[in-house]
């Protein structure tokens, strides 16, 4: 479903290397969690698997279609959450949903069921006719996930999707993200909080300075310490990875 | 913490941020580049100051040098006084209304262990340095060129000193004053946005009916040979005739240029006004601005509604782009007020300017001239007239700009740049052809312009006004500001609304040298000629587009945030 081949990516003209020779391979019906310390690059990968940032270098595949050849080919098969939370404030929710539908093409009849069985999980039919600038921050979440998952994408992709959710809407997010994989669907999401990848996630991968340390199931990360979880590895992992890097 | 202890820490703090200094400071740090830059922007600035102030002593000089030689310097001075005072309230209202009743940071504040009085004292404090700095540069040289050419006392100087720093002080407390009231309403009905935009538009109108109004003022006086001989004589009547109008500005003059004792009690009076004006302001202010400021924060009563499964409907995504751009620039207060001011002023100007004694008699005598010299002409200057709200269109010369930290969704929907570039377009040619059609209107309406050459200019107007749009929004395709922390920078305060202003006005230039002579070579009746422009700037209308799509194809798509 994703194929990273490669991919860099500097700023500042080059001085700083958030991402530096990416490879990776998420399959079809996998829930990968993508998981590093603060500016490991997460964001950044996130944002050129979705096409909002081009590589430096290296190709991003979606679904087959490459994003540098067919971006809008490529971005059709997404569903993005960004970290960020930044809707159209001056919308309303329905406004927004109806925008997002349109853009993908959604056919009328399963955008309004997709909205309402959405805005029902979520709990959000109530404030759907209100601007998006009066929800508070779990709300935006909640809208940004609707619009997300409005025209049923192979890929869903989330930026610290968890951040601002009640216990419920979280629960609720999960039970989804697993669903749709059972459906053959994938999710391919960034967290700083380890005890839901290590429930969630078919396989985890561990980014640190701009590289990909770690790759694979948890069984696999464990290797011979079968008892360890995921934090001690984690911590085990990119203090490795700092001791390399120094 | 003590109220002015706190007052110069906010005071410092709304300093460095207003002027920029901290962002020219910390880019200079970065980027030893910048301070180039911006010590180039400082020069270019200074330079520009300077030649208006040479340009304006210039003037000032002709002015004052032959009153002072009959005798009414003195009138001269508080004319200039006046118009310092009336400057300051027209910027001082703008500025107050954007630090005050706009504020985004009172909530930031509030919860902080600062007095809402020291907050808006120091607010108060950065608009008056704001506002100073015109009234200095307005005033500073009328009173050292009244003392030059008039012999003056010892205590001209020490009331000048005293004077002039004051002057903004009663105007700025009827701004704030004006905000209070605002923020009062605004608390009340919870429609803040509504109210930036009536009451904006409200007073850029109120604004140019009361320029109207000034010029029948002054017409009328001017009329009437017995007032004006009186004041050509003697000093006092001018100033008698000014204090009639706005007493402040006949106690600030008096108190340099009166005779005997009495330029002491004229210096009291507008003392003790000042101090009225400015403490009524402080005392009010101190008290409702939190509850104002926060007020604008909560959501309208009532309003909220549920999921309306009827509100969602099929469209295509230009659709849906075009009515997504409509939405957002109509519900942002400062988009609404910048975007529709040029389709309200002009045509109000239009039919009321000629009420008041304005355009009216020039144009009434230009017409007959225009119509004798060339048929053509007068469609070309109505098209031209129509063509006036398309000059000044910050819907499309701040396109993309506007989009700022949702840019994200640009860049992450399956739709080309150049769909979105598209409906960004012709959300700005829809603000351009409505105003066409409202000057259009308003000119039949008011104007001494033959109907027949409207309508020959109406389509001439329509079509032209598609590629001055698309090229007013060049700039801002090419290098969006999209990072910005209060929408009001975002279209306010963007260099790309002037660079695209200007090629817009370059393009109507360039349509009207090369119509003209086409039209008079051509020699056809009326209807054919526009005709024939009609479909030429539909052509450099195609053009027109042709770039906008090149910019979205090339570094639109490639821009990252």
């Amino acid at each position: 479903m994703i194929l990273l081949e490669q991919i860099s990516k500097s700023y500042a003209g080059g001085k700083v290397k958030a991402v530096s020779g990416l490879d990776m391979r998420v399959k079809p019906g996998e829930i990968f969690g993508f998981i590093g310390p603060n500016g490991a690059g997460k964001t950044t990968t996130i944002k050129m698997i979705t096409g909002v940032l081009r590589p430096d270098e290296g190709r991003v595949v979606i679904d087959g279609i490459d994003m540098g050849q067919d971006p809008i080919g490529a971005k059709g098969r997404i569903g993005y959450v960004p970290d960020s939370h930044d809707a159209y404030d001056r919308l309303t929710g329905t406004e927004y949903l109806d925008f997002i539908g349109s853009v993908y093409g959604v056919p009328l009849e399963e955008r309004r069921a997709r909205a309402e069985t959405y805005l029902n999980l979520f709990e959000l039919a109530g404030a759907a006719g209100d601007l998006v600038r009066s929800y508070s921050h779990g709300m935006k979440q909640k809208l940004l996930l609707t619009g997300a998952l409005l025209h049923d994408p192979p890929l869903l992709l989330l930026d610290e999707p968890m951040v601002g959710l009640d216990p419920k809407a979280a629960l609720l997010l999960k039970q989804e993200m697993r669903a749709r994989c059972d459906r053959g669907r994938t999710v391919f999401f960034s967290t700083h909080v380890l005890e839901v990848a290590e429930k969630l996630c078919d396989r985890i991968g561990i980014i640190y300075g701009g590289k990909l340390i770690a790759v694979g199931t948890l069984a696999e990360l464990r290797s011979g310490d079968a008892g360890a979880s995921l934090e001690a590895m984690f911590f085990e992992l990119t203090e490795r990875g700092g001791r390399d890097a120094g | 913490m003590k109220l002015w202890r706190q007052f110069w820490l906010l005071f410092r703090l709304f300093f460095r941020t207003q002027l920029g200094l901290s962002v020219a400071r910390d880019a200079a740090r970065r980027d030893k580049k910048a301070l180039f830059k911006f010590a180039g922007i400082g020069l270019a600035v200074a330079v520009g100051v300077l030649s208006i102030l040479l340009t304006y002593g210039v003037i000032l000089f002709s002015l004052m040098w032959p009153a002072s030689q009959i005798g009414i310097g003195a009138a001269v001075l508080a004319l200039i006084f006046f118009l310092c005072m009336g400057l300051v309230l027209i910027l001082g209202t703008v500025t107050m209304i954007t630090m005050v009743f706009g504020a985004r940071d009172a909530e930031l504040y509030a919860a902080l262990p600062l007095s809402q009085r020291a907050v808006f004292l120091a607010k108060l404090g950065m608009a008056y340095l704001l506002e100073l700095l015109p009234t200095l540069f307005l005033g500073l040289p009328a009173v050292i060129l009244y003392a030059v050419y008039t012999p003056v006392a010892w205590w001209y100087w020490i009331a000048a000193a005293l004077v002039l720093p004051l002057l903004p002080v009663i105007p700025m407390a009827l701004s704030a004053l004006l905000a209070a009231l605002l923020m009062r309403l605004a608390a009340r009905f919870k429609r803040r946005e509504v109210f930036m935009v009536v009451g904006g538009l409200a007073i850029a109108v109120g604004a140019v009916l009361l320029q109207g109004q000034f010029n029948a003022f002054f017409s009328s006086v001017f009329a009437d040979e017995a007032a004006v001989s009186a004041m050509l004589q003697d000093s006092a009547e001018a100033l008698r005739a000014m204090t009639a109008v706005f007493p402040p500005v006949g106690w600030a003059a008096g108190a340099l240029t009166a005779e005997g004792l009495s330029w002491l009690g004229q210096l009291c009076l507008f003392l003790l006004s000042a101090a009225a004006a400015g403490g009524l302001a402080l005392w009010l202010g101190g008290r409702v601005f939190y509850r104002g400021a926060l007020a604008q924060l909560e959501t309208a009563p009532g309003r909220s509604k549920g999921y309306n499964r009827a509100s969602l409907g099929a469209s295509s995504p230009l659709k849906a782009l075009y009515v997504r751009e409509w939405r957002m620039l109509l519900r942002t207060g400062v988009y609404a007020l910048n975007a529709l001011t040029g389709i309200v002023i002009f045509p109000v100007m239009l039919v009321f300017m000629p009420m008041m004694g304005g355009a009216s008699g020039d144009m009434s005598e230009l017409l007959p001239l225009l119509e004798g010299w060339a048929g053509p002409l007068l469609p070309l200057v109505a098209a031209g007239l129509m063509l006036l709200p398309a000059l000044i269109n910050p819907a499309a010369t701040t396109a993309l700009s506007r989009e700022g930290r949702q840019f994200w969704l640009c860049r992450s929907i399956p739709v080309p740049m150049r769909t979105q570039a598209l409906a960004k377009l012709l959300c700005s040619w829809s603000i351009a052809l409505a105003g066409v059609g409202l000057i259009f209107g308003a000119a039949l309406l008011a104007l001494p312009i033959p109907a027949a050459d409207l309508l020959c200019g109406l389509p001439v107007a329509a079509a032209l006004s598609f590629p001055v749009t698309a090229l007013s929004m060049l700039p801002d395709l090419l290098k969006p500001k999209l990072t910005w922390n209060s929408e009001s920078e975002a279209i306010k305060q963007n260099i790309n609304s002037l660079t695209g202003m200007l090629l817009a006005l370059a393009a109507v230039l360039l349509a009207a040298g090369i119509a003209l002579p086409l039209a008079l070579f051509l020699a056809l009746p009326d209807p054919l000629t526009a005709l024939v422009l009609t479909v030429l700037f539909a052509g450099a209308g195609y053009g027109g587009w042709r770039l906008v799509r090149a910019l979205a194809d090339g570094p639109l798509e490639a821009r990252e945030e």
